[in-house]
């Protein structure tokens, strides 16, 4: 078979195509340069991060399979995804201050090219190259906790035809070493190197940028424009320019009696508070973020006091979260003073993500890990989230900074509107830093 | 408005732009994106309405269900329209297949009647996927004879299920209905490769573009300057010894036949074909005999596999009619893509790769001594859409023993009741580049 340009092919769903002005400078990267900067990621990774994250979950031996056809959730992490065939990488703790890696399998031209591995040679050497290592814990990518999965699929790309597969081909003794790489993974993507931060940060800054022309007269006419237009108009934006699907665009407004109404034929009316929770995929970074508006009514020249205020606030509850997430900590313990430092500023906390009668401004925390996915598989302060609270920030963690505030608005007679915000960020040692201006004003549609 | 007939006046707006010779399909006349998701959407309900019972039927399931972990990517999820959940089809009798999803799924599947049954489970979100506390029953009820899943040794596509989703689905049903679960692999293979006519409209429209693209690729070339590397595809030439360069860094030479092959497509149809062009030598004002003369022979092979190429037999056996129809002809068939100097010197020697075409990832069924036997196993369905890919090795005698020129074709082509036929115009000559 004379396969057309498959690299071509996989390349063009990375390039970016002519941008809006806005997004062009340094996010325009074309194809080789975005291969080269995965190269460099990968080669960082692999020397800084994963040694860690092997020897602290005990894991000598990290084995991955990838069917190709981009099926394996990590693919991205390892290499190109191969088109033809199967992939098999060995990662090997030989106990110096190197994680052994070896790509077993599939295409290595642009592999050998990267040189990200140490050895490459053909899947029928696995059993040998076990054999000849001995490692005594083998991570799989299957669920340590396959119950409560709360989408934990990064760490679970293992087929169950390969897991027969590797059973069949190291036999009973390696098999029963099989464990669990659960853990390893979700210290693989907690940690990220410098060269992967200003790659998400290109990406979340060409987010922010879309969102907020979405949320503009460019694309909203108040009285014609619907919530499906605007979310159509992100898709369409994100096709031309490269952008992979992340998630399809939710745009929605918060109405006067606590409601909210999301991706309908609804048309925009002025006095919306309307807002957009989307996020783009590029050279496996994807971004998940917020960005919140309203819409003049006639006669108005800005925001009223209500929503103003309702964002205002907003600002201050991030600035609490900033200055108190830290590495270090397990998420778990972390949200749970959280939760008091914010009752301390003269909030009520609540764990509902909608207002409820109680009096004053309520806050509700949900913080996720981002990087390779939306919310990735790495630490947590989220409820929903509870097996990935148990991790611990580890420094340079990227994180979803979420969280809703619901403000009392006399606009509303005192129904509270919701602030949902949403920024993607990097945890140091100081605190929260940003990886691309977070949204500082509300955004007004005349 | 009934969305079921909604693709209809914009299928044939795409096929009336393709028999129009339209060619600038890339510029005002392309879809939006928009039209484009319900071109999707209306592909995805005619393959379940006319694909899909033949598929379990000629495999002997009563029932398959696939499993997709919420933003787990799966080969499949274009076909089936979600990126998660277990999507169960009954065969209950009749001319339908009953349509199920279970558990936490796409938003936009909600209100979309392409599915009969819409049943979340218990869903959290982004946790609990729901399917398992609703599964076991869901089988119970409707007590299939087999039960296919999605786990594969052989079709990568077919092998999406996770170790983990396994192991919960094999607790969901029991081990009575355990006993009962077999490969989805034939299913899925069967379903992928069954075409419907909006899937051809998709290869006409892609190909349009392709041609394009193509054309733009070989105008670019400056001869001594422009190397492969430079044109965008996968470009070869051949030298008379059969040693090839490939997108590498040689630089085009009169002499050269060049060869280039590109693809355009989306998620439920890829167009892959290539074009041919001839560098003129010194002197030269026209194709020589010898490009003219594997030209017509390549133009005679090419109908022969037109003649010969139909409905219903296995692609291992078109195979084998292919190869005595070619030797007949007077041509020698070749196992390999690559002149064989022990064969009779005075003949061409031809080499087939007909693969399946609009799925990138799945070649079958495939009329090629390439690839696994189960691919040639597979017959060829109503409308197989495949790729006319087939290598010419014409002897020089002027050049020496063993001296040969190669040419390569790759165009797209639909099996139908007729023959095969052309969604767009395949290689329509040999291009001169001066």
């Amino acid at each position: 078979m004379r396969a057309p340009i498959p690299l071509a092919l996989l390349f063009a769903s990375l390039c970016c195509a002519p941008m809006g002005a806005s997004a062009q400078g340094i996010t325009a990267d074309d194809a080789r340069w975005q291969w080269r900067t995965s190269c460099m990621i990968r080669h960082d990774r692999f020397d800084y991060v994963l040694p860690g994250a092997m020897r602290r979950n005990g894991i000598d031996m990290w084995i991955v399979t990838d069917r190709g056809r981009g099926t394996q959730p990590m693919a991205r992490d390892f290499g190109i995804d191969t088109v033809n065939g199967q992939i098999i990488y060995v990662f090997h703790d030989n106990g110096g201050d190197r994680i052994e890696r070896i790509q077993l399998g599939g295409e290595t031209d642009l592999a050998e090219e990267c040189a990200a591995y140490d050895y490459f040679g053909d899947m029928d050497e696995l059993q040998a190259i076990v054999e000849e290592r001995d490692p005594q814990a083998i991570g799989l990518n299957y669920l340590a906790v396959p119950y409560e999965s709360e989408g934990l699929h990064v760490a679970d790309g293992l087929t169950h035809t390969d897991f027969r597969f590797l059973e069949s081909e190291l036999g009973p003794v390696f098999a029963d070493r099989f464990v669990s790489a659960q853990h390893l993974i979700a210290d693989f993507h907690g940690e990220r190197v410098a060269s992967e931060i200003i790659e998400f940060s290109k990406i979340g800054a060409i987010t922010a940028l879309l969102e907020e022309r979405a949320l503009s007269n460019e694309v909203i006419t108040p009285g014609i424009t619907t919530h499906n237009d605007v979310s159509r108009w992100l898709e369409e934006q994100a096709a031309a320019m490269g952008l992979l699907r992340a998630w399809y665009p939710t745009t929605y407004t918060h109405l006067p009696d606590g409601g909210e109404i999301g991706n309908t034929e609804r048309v925009i009316q002025r006095g919306d508070v309307l807002q957009i929770d989307w996020g783009a995929d590029r050279n496996n970074y994807t971004t998940d973020l917020k960005r919140f508006a309203y819409v003049l009514r006639d006669g108005e020249t800005e925001a009223p006091p209500g929503v103003l205020n309702a964002f205002n606030e907003s600002k201050k509850v991030r600035e609490i979260i900033r200055k108190f997430v830290k590495p270090g900590r397990t998420g778990r313990e972390q949200l749970d003073e959280l939760k008091q430092v914010i009752r301390d500023a003269g909030y009520v906390y609540t764990e509902l993500e909608r207002a409820s009668d109680e009096p004053g401004i309520e806050v509700n925390v949900g913080m996720h890990a981002a990087g390779n996915i939306g919310h990735d598989m790495a630490a947590n302060l989220f409820e929903i989230f509870p097996e990935r609270t148990k991790y611990m920030v580890r420094p340079d963690l990227i994180l979803s900074l979420e969280f809703i505030v619901f403000t009392p608005a006399e606009e509303w007679n005192g129904v509270k509107i919701p602030v949902n915000v949403e920024e993607n960020v990097v945890v140091t040692e100081r605190g929260i830093e940003w990886l691309y201006p977070p949204q500082e004003k509300v955004l007004v549609i005349r | 408005m009934n969305n079921s007939l909604l693709p209809i006046p914009i299928l044939i707006s795409v096929v009336a732009c393709v028999a129009a010779g339209i060619p600038a399909a890339s510029e005002a006349q392309a879809p939006s994106d928009t039209t484009l998701e319900l071109m999707r959407k209306q592909i995805r309900r005619d393959k379940f309405d006319h694909v899909l019972p033949q598929a379990m039927r000629d495999n002997a399931v009563d029932m398959w269900i696939h499993i997709i972990r919420d933003r787990n990517p799966d080969g499949l999820a274009s076909e089936l329209g979600g990126q998660s959940g277990a999507f169960v089809f009954t065969d209950r009798g009749g001319d339908r297949i009953e349509r199920a999803i279970l558990g936490f799924t796409d938003e936009a599947l909600w209100g979309d009647d392409t599915y009969d049954i819409l049943e979340p489970g218990e869903e959290a979100f982004e946790g609990d996927p729901g399917w398992p506390h609703v599964i076991g029953e869901f089988v119970a009820v409707r007590d299939p004879e087999r039960i296919a899943v999605n786990f594969s040794g052989i079709n990568a596509l077919a092998d999406g299920i996770s170790h983990t989703d396994y192991g919960i689905l094999v607790d969901a049903l029991g081990e009575e209905y355990t006993g009962r679960i077999v490969s989805a692999e034939h299913v899925i293979g069967d379903f992928l490769a069954g075409i419907v006519v909006g899937q051809i409209a998709l290869a006409g429209y892609f190909g349009m573009i392709t041609t394009d693209v193509i054309d733009e690729e070989f105008a670019k070339i400056e001869v001594g300057v422009t190397t492969l590397a430079e044109i965008d595809g996968n470009v070869f030439v051949r030298d008379p010894d059969g040693n090839e360069n490939n997108s590498n860094d040689y630089a085009v030479q009169p002499g050269d036949i060049v060869t280039i092959l590109n693809g355009t497509g989306e998620g439920l149809f890829v167009a892959d074909l290539g074009g041919n062009g001839y560098v003129l030598q010194e002197g030269e004002t026209g194709l020589p005999p010898r490009v003219q003369k594997i030209w017509s022979e390549a133009m005679d092979v090419r109908e022969i596999l037109r003649d010969n190429i139909r409905i219903g037999p296995t692609a291992g056996e078109t195979l084998e009619l292919l190869s005595e129809k070619l030797e007949e002809a007077g041509y020698l068939y070749i196992d390999s893509d690559q002149y064989d100097p022990s064969l009779d010197p005075t003949k061409t020697q031809v080499h087939l790769d007909l693969h399946a075409q609009g799925r990138r990832d799945m070649d079958a069924p495939r009329i090629s001594p390439l690839g696994d036997d189960w691919q040639r196993d597979m017959r060829l369905p109503l409308f197989h859409s495949f790729t006319l890919e087939y290598m010419v090795h014409m002897p020089v005698p002027e050049w020496g023993p063993g001296k040969h020129l190669y040419i390569a074709f790759h165009d797209g082509a639909i099996v139908t009741p007729r023959g095969i036929e052309f969604p767009y115009p395949p290689d329509q000559g040999m291009r001169i580049i001066r």
